[in-house]
This record gives C-alpha cells, structure tokens and sequence, in this order.
C-alpha cells in the first residue's frame, strides 16, 4: 500500500510564483521532496525508457512526514448559535434517499457521536426514518420501523414536546408521475413504507457546541479545518470551522426546516411548502427555513444556503454536492432550474464527494526566474525509494513569464481532462470494464489504495456509491492516475499526462524549443494566450473543453493560427470550472456520447453556468467544427496503421510527406497498443462542419472488431452497419489538414494512439517523420503551399 | 396498517431477469464448446498464442480472436464483480499476479501469490480459471 500522497494547490505558474505542496506521509514517515522535469514517462523497456532532470529548487530536501486525512462525504454546516439549542423542536425536510439501506446516515442533525449530547433526525441501521435525542449519558432513539424505499420522494418530520417528552414521527411518501425522475410513478402497497409513529421520550437533549449538520452527522464538533472568504466560499463573512462529519447521507433534501415548538401536521405542510406562506404563529416558531432553491440566479453555483426565515441562520455546502436537482414538487414543465427555481429545491448529496482535501502546507515551491517552460513535478520518496509504493509525483506546469512567449510553439497541456479522469476506481467498479478494455485489467498499487480511499474521490467515469454518476471534479486532492510511470487500466499502456510526455519527449528530441500551458490558463487569459505562439499542440486526448476553449481554439485558427491537434474524442464534452474556483470542474452527461452514465431528467444544465450540459454537438458545436474531425470509434485492444490517401500527393500537401513513400505503411509500431491508430479514432464528417476545403492525407485500416462506432451515430443498432473494424467502415481514423484565414492551418492524424509512435526505432521512423515535416513547415512565415 | 414483511421478495425486487437470461445464453452457446475437448483445446491454444490480440503490420494483418474466442471471451469478462479476477503489477513490466475484487466497494482487493512475468502470461491463467469455474458452475446442469 502506498507510503505517500500529495497534491498543489495550482497546475500551473510563473516564474517567481510559488506553489504550496501538501502531502500525506501514511505512517508519518520522512519523505524526500525533489523538484524534477518531466522528459518521458512511459517505462516500457521497449521503448526509451523513463526520463527525467532533477531542478535545483528552494524546496529540495528531508521533511518529518504526517498522516493527513480527507474528511470525503458532502454536507451542509450551520454553524453553532445559541437560537438552535431549542428543547421542544419539529424538525422537517424532503427527503429522497438512494441508498436507504447503506446504515445509518444524518438528515438533519444537532448532535454529536462522541458525546451523544443534542438531537438529529436520521435514517437508521435498518434503513428506517429515526429520531435520536440525547442528554450525554442516556439516548432515546424511535424508529418508524417501515423501510425507506430508494428514489422515492418522503416527507419526514419528528416533533418534540420538551413539557411532555412526547414525539411525532412522520414517514410519508410523496410520489407523483415525474418527481422521482427515473423511479417510480405507482408506489404500492403505500403503507409499506408509510408511518405516524407517536409516543415519548425519557429523555431531554442537552444543548451542545454543535453545528446543524443537513446530510451527516458531526463526529467530532472541530476539526482544525475551516471555510474562509476565497475561491468558492467568496460568500463567507467570517471563517467558519468545520467539523468532522460521520454517517453522511445519500439522496436528495429538499426544504429541510427547524422550529422551536411542536408544529401540527397542517402546520408542517404549511411551512413545507414556503416560509413566506405560513401564518403568524407558524413564522414565530421557525428557528430556520432553508430553501436550497432561494439562491438559484443564471446559475446555482454559490455554496450558501439561505435561510428564508429572518433568522439568518445561512449554512454552507461542504465537498460540493449537486445543486440545481429536481425537488419533490418536479413537474417536468420546465427542463432547466433557472426557469422555475421553485421546482430545483433539492441538492444531491453523496457520502464520496470531496471539493478539497484542505490539508495542511508542508512545503513551498518558489518558481525559479529563470526555469525553462514545461512539464515539471514535486518527486516525493520515502527511504529514498523508487517503488511505486514508496514514491509519489505531484505534476506541475511552469509557464513562461507572464504575458511573454519563450517559445513559437506552445504544447496546451490538457489539464480539464486530466481532472475529468482523475481516480476512477473504474476497474474494480465497472462491471464492463473489462469487455471496454478487451483485456482483464491490470491495476497499479495506487490504483488498490485508492479502491480502499473512496474519501480521495472520483471521475466523472464514475458512480457515487448511490449510483448517480459524479458530475463534479477537483483537483485539490491527490489525483493518483494524473502520475509518470502510471500505466491506465482501459489503454494497452498509457492515458493523459503520461501518454502526453510522449510527444513533449519527442519536441525535445527533436530540438523544438516549446512552452507549456494548461487549459485553465487559456480559460482565463483566451485566445491572447494562444496567439502569443505560430503553432498550438494540444494532447493526445483533449476531450473536456470550456466555452470559452472553445471560442479560442476557434478564434486563433481564424486569426492564422497554426494547430496540432493530435488526438481523438476531443473537445467533446462540455464541461465548466467552478467561476470562483477553476481547480474544480462540473460535466453534466447528456443523453449520448461515450459515457459511464446519463443525467438524470431535468438535470442536463450544469450548476456552474446554467446552460446545457452534455456533448459539444448539441449545443451546435461538434467538434469537427474546431478541428475538422469528430469522434467515431474506439476499442482498446491494439492499434492499427495508416495508408496514404490521394490528397497526399498534391502540392499543397505533399511536402509533408518528404521521404515518406507512395505506398509506405504509417506507423505500424508504437507503445500505445503497437500502432499509431488507435485506442479512439476521429473521422471527417461533411455534415458536421468540417472546412470543405480539408485534404484527406491518410486514413487508418484493419482494425480489430474490438473498435466499434460511437453511439451518437448510431439511431437504429443494426447488425452488418454499426459493427466494429471487419465490418464498419465508420471505423477508422481520417488524417486530415486543412487551411484557415490569415495563412492559419490545422493537421489532424485523428488517433489517441498517435504521439506514442514518436519514439519507436530511436525516433526514426514515418510518424515522426510526418510530425517534424509538418511542424517544420508550419513553422515558417508566410503563405503555406 | 398491514404487516407486508411475511412476503418473499419477488424476482423482479430480487433482479433475476439478467441472469436466468445470462444462464440461457451460457448453457446454449458456450457450454457445447467447452464440453468439446477437441474444441475446448483448440480455443485454449488460440487463447494462449494470442491473448488480447495483436497490432497489425506491413508484414502480416491484424490478429484477432476467432468468433467462438469472442463469444467465450465476452462471456468471462461479463460476469459480475463479486469474486472477479484481476490483475495487479506489483512491479512493472515484471510482477503480474492474480488478483480477486469482492465486489463489495471498498473493500480491499485480494492480491495473490500466483505471479506471472507478463501481462499476457497473467490474461492467459486467468482465462483458464474461469473456464474451470464456469464448467463447475454449471456441472450440475
């Protein structure tokens, strides 16, 4: 099992910036901290091997290591006032919990684990609604004794009658045609999992130094961790101090209540529906009304939680759980919170959502003025070892001085989908794992501790342990499979960042001089950033992009840009940074595409912007729009090669292919799966916006029936039409180029499998060949042929 | 109020739709094969010459299994997660053993002892254990 974690708090940085290291020492071991330049990750012995360059830095040396936890599960925090110590209480909510069965799980607590002091109304070991009330020795807990069923919306409340210790329990179930999105519409025998339960208690809850949880439980009242004013948390007033939460929940709440007295069922019901409606009465005994739907704008990306009672006793979101949710009163009239907020009243919580692991700094990095732009890390080993047990890198970014270009070509690391792949855990998980992989899947030890971590966090390839697909990604944890050396379960060998270290291996080989930028700087400098350079490479699989990625890529091939763009299933995904916190994504996945699951009805705009998730191409942006090809198929057992199409031969093309011959096999050798077409493949498509004027240079063939066509192409599943290599001609990967105003241009081969051809035979052969023509020429002034 | 906790789970609440299909499918399609010795023997040696498949070059296309490997192949790797093998790379390129998931999230995954020096030495033992499981699984039937 793994000896050390560690994460940064950036990607990237300038020169003279610094960036803060935390790391997690598993058995508080010391561990050496070494700045290194990443040259090449890949270890296959076949290939050359793992490189890198260790950099003098301020940070180099010995540190006294300590174990850091991450507290994973989300929730919402009311902080601590003496207004929620009440005695008599009604405490209310919707509820629509999706793993009722998982054990016990808070819903609205005032209660703490250790101490046993206060009260909380829960979902108990036998996944009935509870009540717990506690005095410090003794604990009265009743139960409705009727099980919760999964996905069905509830109305929940307990009352307490501190005069006469008497209690109300309420578990009725409120289902309609559309509320419960996919679950049922006919919920019968109702009473199965109806209940009024009313008796008394022999206990009184003592007041405690708690705060109101919503969907957990605090374990421990403080932590040492707090939420202060920045990033987003931009709406805290003072710091709030967290605590350690426990029996997280899974489901959605919507319009969870307190007040200070025993309210009546209609009075329940009354203030159920709004704060605002309820009579006089009513309103003076509410202590908090909180409507998750209050603060919906163009967006629900704020973390507060408002209060509508005049109280103000706001609460906020921990670990980022979805907000703009379908509530119990969902009708399906309007598809999009923003345009009837009333009816996104929910959030969906999950107890392994995780927005930060906020640990503490253990060291800094001071950029050197005069480092040279690229792919860098912090190294960490403990006993100086280099067994991936004992040793762990946290990839970093140095950028050139800012607002300068040290270089004509920029490599564009594609940090977006870095984060939207970052621990799937889809190995253990993913029941089609090893049919997507066509191979049994070979896990790396981090890959085990992670299976045993889910406090680390998840993909976007993957499910909550409730089984809602995990919409939201940040980068301030340890991202595990974002490492040199690390080998990916689905590629035969590489994925992302490592597979991208086989073409910024190949520029240095090469002798091309390059600067490195991530997509989160293009995100907040645009297309300036880009036209600061003759020529763009992006990664080998770019997939996740940002509108306004999108209108730069767009915008700097029109303004004469030049382009690589040297992968597959790009710039397919919308997905959006957090507007106060780019270290954190959202992807909401629509309705086709190649995806591990589907929104949820009325739940396709992302909480981040308001607009439309899903695939680029419904939003009228498909990819071959941006660079000419659009996704087409994919399979992961081997690659395939290339055969020269007739446009290579022209003149406005043929100079890229000097010393490549007429009927030459390209690229039948590789790393990623022996070929350099492979893994995911692009094609051309006329009627999806690929420039008409586009050269077809080559085209990839004999692919395995492994590699089938992408869904969103596919209307009827017909055998003999939409198979895989032997009998789909949409199978294959289309090498295009294509020129743009101002003398810009784009090449395109089309495969994921591509840059890891680069380096087979000592970086002598066609790939590279083609590669350095191109590049060569596409760096030169002026018109090109 | 009625007392419904008498009642057995239906097969619906119990989701036995997959797998009585899934038995069906076996018992029909792969099971004759690997009740064939002869033909049991042959996909085994077509397995162990190429495990995964192999790239395609200007010497010799591509290489990929033959329909009946496909059809057996896809039904081993379909199963369910609970007691799925795996494998783990303790040291790369060098160290691939045999690992078991419980299917339980979470829950550690058991790596053994059975170690192989390549990847597709470690996809060809497992492709023989789950033949063996398979064929005890429905020795009955």
């Amino acid at each position: 099992m793994l000896k050390i974690t560690g994460y940064s708090d950036k990607y990237s940085a300038h020169p003279g910036d610094e960036i803060k290291f935390y790391i997690n020492a598993e058995h508080n071991d010391n561990y050496e901290a070494q700045i290194v330049r990443l040259i090449h990750g890949d270890t296959n012995p076949e290939g050359p091997g793992y490189k890198e360059e260790e950099i003098d830095a301020n940070c180099n040396g010995n540190y006294q290591g300590k174990i850091q936890k991450i507290h994973g599960g989300s929730y919402i925090v009311v902080p601590q006032h003496e207004n929620l110590n009440v005695d008599s209480f009604t405490l209310q909510a919707y509820i629509f919990p999706t793993t009722p069965d998982k054990g016990r799980q808070g819903i609205i607590t005032k209660w703490n684990e250790n101490d046993k002091k206060g009260f909380g109304l829960f979902i108990d070991d036998d996944g009935c609604l509870s009540v717990e009330i506690g005095d410090g020795s003794q604990v009265t807990k009743i139960s409705t004794d009727k099980k919760l069923l999964r996905k069905v919306w509830y109305l929940v409340a307990v009352t307490f009658d501190a005069k006469t210790k008497r209690i109300t329990l309420y578990q009725e179930p409120r289902v309609t045609s559309t509320n419960g999105g996919l679950g049922m519409a006919i919920l019968h025998p109702y009473d199965e999992t109806t209940a009024i339960i009313e008796t008394t208690s022999s206990v009184m809850p003592v007041q405690n130094d708690s705060p109101i949880l919503i969907a957990a439980s605090s374990k421990h009242n403080r932590s040492n961790r707090h939420l202060t004013q920045a990033g987003h948390y931009k709406e805290i007033l003072e710091p709030i101090e967290l605590p350690e939460q426990a029996n997280c929940y899974n489901g959605k709440i919507d319009r969870p209540r307190l007040s200070n007295s025993v309210l009546s069922k209609a009075e329940i019901e009354s203030l159920a529906s709004s704060y605002d409606e309820c009579n006089t009465y009513v309103r003076s005994k509410v202590i908090a009304a909180w409507d998750f739907h209050a603060n919906i704008t163009k967006n629900i990306a704020s973390t507060k939680i408002v209060d509508t009672s005049p109280n103000n006793h706001h609460g906020f979101i921990v670990n980022m759980p979805n907000r703009g949710m379908t509530g119990h009163n969902w009708t399906a009239d309007e598809m999009v919170y923003h345009h009837k907020p009333v009816e996104y009243g929910a959030i969906h919580f999950h107890d392994d959502d995780v927005d930060d692991a906020r640990w503490d700094v253990d060291f800094t990095f001071k950029v050197p003025e005069n480092l040279k732009s690229g792919v860098y890390a912090a190294r960490l080993r403990v006993d100086g070892r280099e067994e991936s047990e004992y040793e762990d890198f946290i990839p970093i970014c140095i950028k050139p001085p800012k607002g300068k270009a040290t270089a004509k070509i920029l490599f564009l690391m594609p940090t977006n989908s870095y984060m939207a792949y970052a621990n799937d855990n889809l190995a253990t998980n993913s029941v089609v794992a090893q049919l997507l992989g066509g191979k049994v899947p070979v896990m790396n030890p981090s890959d085990l501790y992670l299976n045993e971590h889910r406090e680390y966090g998840l993909s976007t390839y993957s499910l909550h342990s409730d089984g809602h697909g995990v919409a939201i990604c940040s980068r301030l944890r340890p991202i595990l499979n974002m490492r040199p050396k690390y080998r990916h379960w689905l590629s035969p060998s590489l994925w992302q960042l490592n597979a991208d270290l086989h073409l910024t291996d190949w520029l240095e080989e090469k002798n091309f001089e390059f600067d490195v930028l991530t997509d989160e700087d293009l995100e907040h400098e645009g297309v300036n950033l880009l036209n600061r350079y003759q020529v763009v490479l992006t990664g080998s699989h770019p997939e996740y992009s940002s509108e306004k990625y999108m209108d730069a890529l767009e915008s700097y091939q029109i303004n004469g840009g030049r382009c690589f763009y040297l992968g597959s299933d790009g710039f397919y995904w919308i997905s959006e940074y957090h507007p106060d916190n780019s270290n954190i994504i959202e992807v909401r996945k629509g309705e086709a595409g190649t995806r591990a699951w589907t929104s949820n009805p009325g739940e396709y705009n992302g909480a981040f912007d308001g607009k439309f998730g899903g695939m680029w191409r419904a939003r009228g942006r498909v990819p071959s729009k941006v660079c000419g090809l659009t996704f087409t198929s994919y399979g992961f057992d081997v690659s395939s090669y290339y055969k020269r199409e007739e446009d290579s031969f022209k003149p406005e093309c043929s100079w890229m292919f000097n010393g490549i011959g007429a009927d030459e096999v390209i690229g039948d050798f590789g790393l990623v799966g022996g070929g350099a077409a492979g893994l995911e493949l692009d094609r051309y498509d006329l009627e999806m916006g690929t420039p008409h004027n586009a050269f077809y240079l080559a085209r990839s063939q004999d692919h395995s029936n492994m590699m089938l066509q992408v869904n969103e192409e596919i209307h009827f599943s017909v055998r003999g039409y939409h198979g895989g290599g032997h009998q789909n001609p949409m199978v294959r990967a289309d090498m295009i180029y294509y020129k743009t105003p101002n003398n810009g241009a784009m090449f395109a081969p089309g495969s994921l499998a591509w840059c890891g051809s680069l380096s087979h035979n000592n970086y002598n052969n066609n790939v590279s060949l083609l590669m350095e023509n191109v590049l060569n020429g596409f760096l030169k002034d002026g018109p090109l042929p | 109020m009625s007392d419904y906790s008498y009642k057995d789970p239906s097969n619906v609440s119990l989701n036995k739709g997959h797998k009585h299909t899934d038995d069906f499918i076996t018992k029909k399609y792969i099971l004759p094969m690997l009740r064939d010795p002869q033909k049991l023997k042959e996909l085994i040696e077509e397995h162990r010459a190429t495990p995964i498949g192999r790239a395609p070059t200007k010497d010799h296309g591509m290489v990929q299994h033959s329909k009946d490997l496909i059809a057996l192949l896809d039904k081993l790797r379909r199963g369910s997660l609970t007691g799925k093998l795996l494998i783990v790379c303790l040291k790369l390129h060098e160290d691939y053993r045999i690992a078991i998931t419980t299917g339980v999230r979470g829950e550690p995954v058991e790596v053994t002892d059975e170690s192989y020096s390549s990847q597709e030495a470690c996809e060809h033992a497992i492709f023989l254990k789950r033949i063996n499981k398979l064929l005890e699984q429905y020795s009955g039937e």
